[in-house]
């Protein structure tokens, strides 16, 4: 019987928190709570991920490359461990073989690239400087989800109750 | 012989072939960040120099690249003009080796090895332009994608 495609208890990789892999001034902050996909949207994922992945060159017509089987399964293997924290992005081939991985919201906007061998990501805040991070294609983690997570999707605050109460005395 | 002149000005409008469903999302009725993005292994990516060339040229030229490809489909016309690009901080360029009318944007960002992303930092960069081009981009729906000739009005 084939293994489920997504591992939802699947403990993180913290391979980000490796100082060689963390620049100075990237701060994380730990989600609160997940933003993650729901486990429904899971199959979908990988289903528009596989639609996208076209093995033969030339898909746009202005002569891009196919997308190498390698780099599929990067992308897969990398956005369920994104998934965990961050909502479904837009997926996108791209005229140099990668796969992209797009979100955005009125926060900003955050882009993951997934190659044969390497993946490039950066969240762009609206206020703050973006964040970078590059890498090996196996070293996509949730703590890339959680970025996306906290500054593009991040929760209320808590309210008080709005609701007003009135004595009537004309009843 | 290719008449038109080699300089190009910033009033210049030139035009990119739209291909469905990369370039293009229905959703959100708006140009994707691909339809700007250049071939493999180049900083390039192809246009029409529509102010000589004209529309049904233009067309033609979609229909005939789109036809190439193996997923996609012509569905119009993203028009720019030349200072646009300048704005963006990209180039435009004549290549009439490829077709006399034929300009190459150029975005100045060495590709990526094939298969592989660039980094961060200039993907970053890249995306602003693109952002740029396809804010300022005004896309022409085509209504008759299948037929010879811009029935629409004049860009």
């Amino acid at each position: 019987m084939a293994e489920p495609f997504f591992c939802i208890t699947r403990p993180p990789t913290l391979s980000l928190l490796d100082k060689k892999a963390v620049p100075a001034l990237v701060y994380f902050m730990p989600s609160r709570g997940s933003h993650g996909a729901m486990y429904a949207e899971l199959p979908a994922v990988r289903r528009a991920i596989e639609d996208n992945a076209f093995v033969e060159p030339n898909w746009d017509g202005y002569g891009s490359l196919g997308i190498k089987p390698e780099t599929k399964e990067n992308a897969i293997q990398g956005i369920q461990n994104v998934l965990l924290e961050a909502p479904v992005p837009d997926i996108t081939p791209n005229p140099n073989g990668t796969l992209s991985f797009e979100w955005e919201t009125q926060n900003g906007s955050a882009h993951l690239e997934v190659g044969q061998t390497m993946f490039s990501f950066y969240v762009r805040p609206r206020a703050g400087d973006p964040i970078l991070f590059s890498g090996p294609a196996d070293q996509i983690n949730r703590l890339h989800g959680s970025l996306i997570a906290d500054l593009l999707f991040p929760r209320g605050g808590v309210t008080s109750a709005t609701t007003s109460i009135r004595y009537s005395v004309d009843v | 012989m290719c008449e038109i002149p080699v300089a190009i000005a910033d009033d210049e409008k030139i035009v990119r072939a739209i291909v469905y469903p990369f370039h293009v999302d229905r959703k959100k009725k708006k140009l994707k960040a691909a339809a700007f993005k250049s071939k493999p292994g180049t900083d390039e990516v192809s246009v029409v120099r529509a102010t000589f060339k004209g529309a049904d040229f233009c067309k033609a030229k979609g229909r005939e690249i789109a036809a190439s490809s193996t997923k996609g489909e012509y569905v119009g016309l993203a028009v720019l003009l030349v200072c646009q690009v300048h704005d963006a901080g990209s180039d435009v360029h004549d290549s009439r080796n490829v077709y006399c009318g034929h300009a190459h944007i150029s975005h100045g960002i060495i590709a990526p090895p094939p298969n592989e992303p660039l980094p961060p930092d200039q993907q970053l960069a890249l995306d602003k332009r693109l952002e740029m081009l396809c804010d300022g981009a005004a896309f022409h729906a085509d209504p008759n994608p299948a037929e010879d000739g811009w029935a629409e009005p004049p860009f």
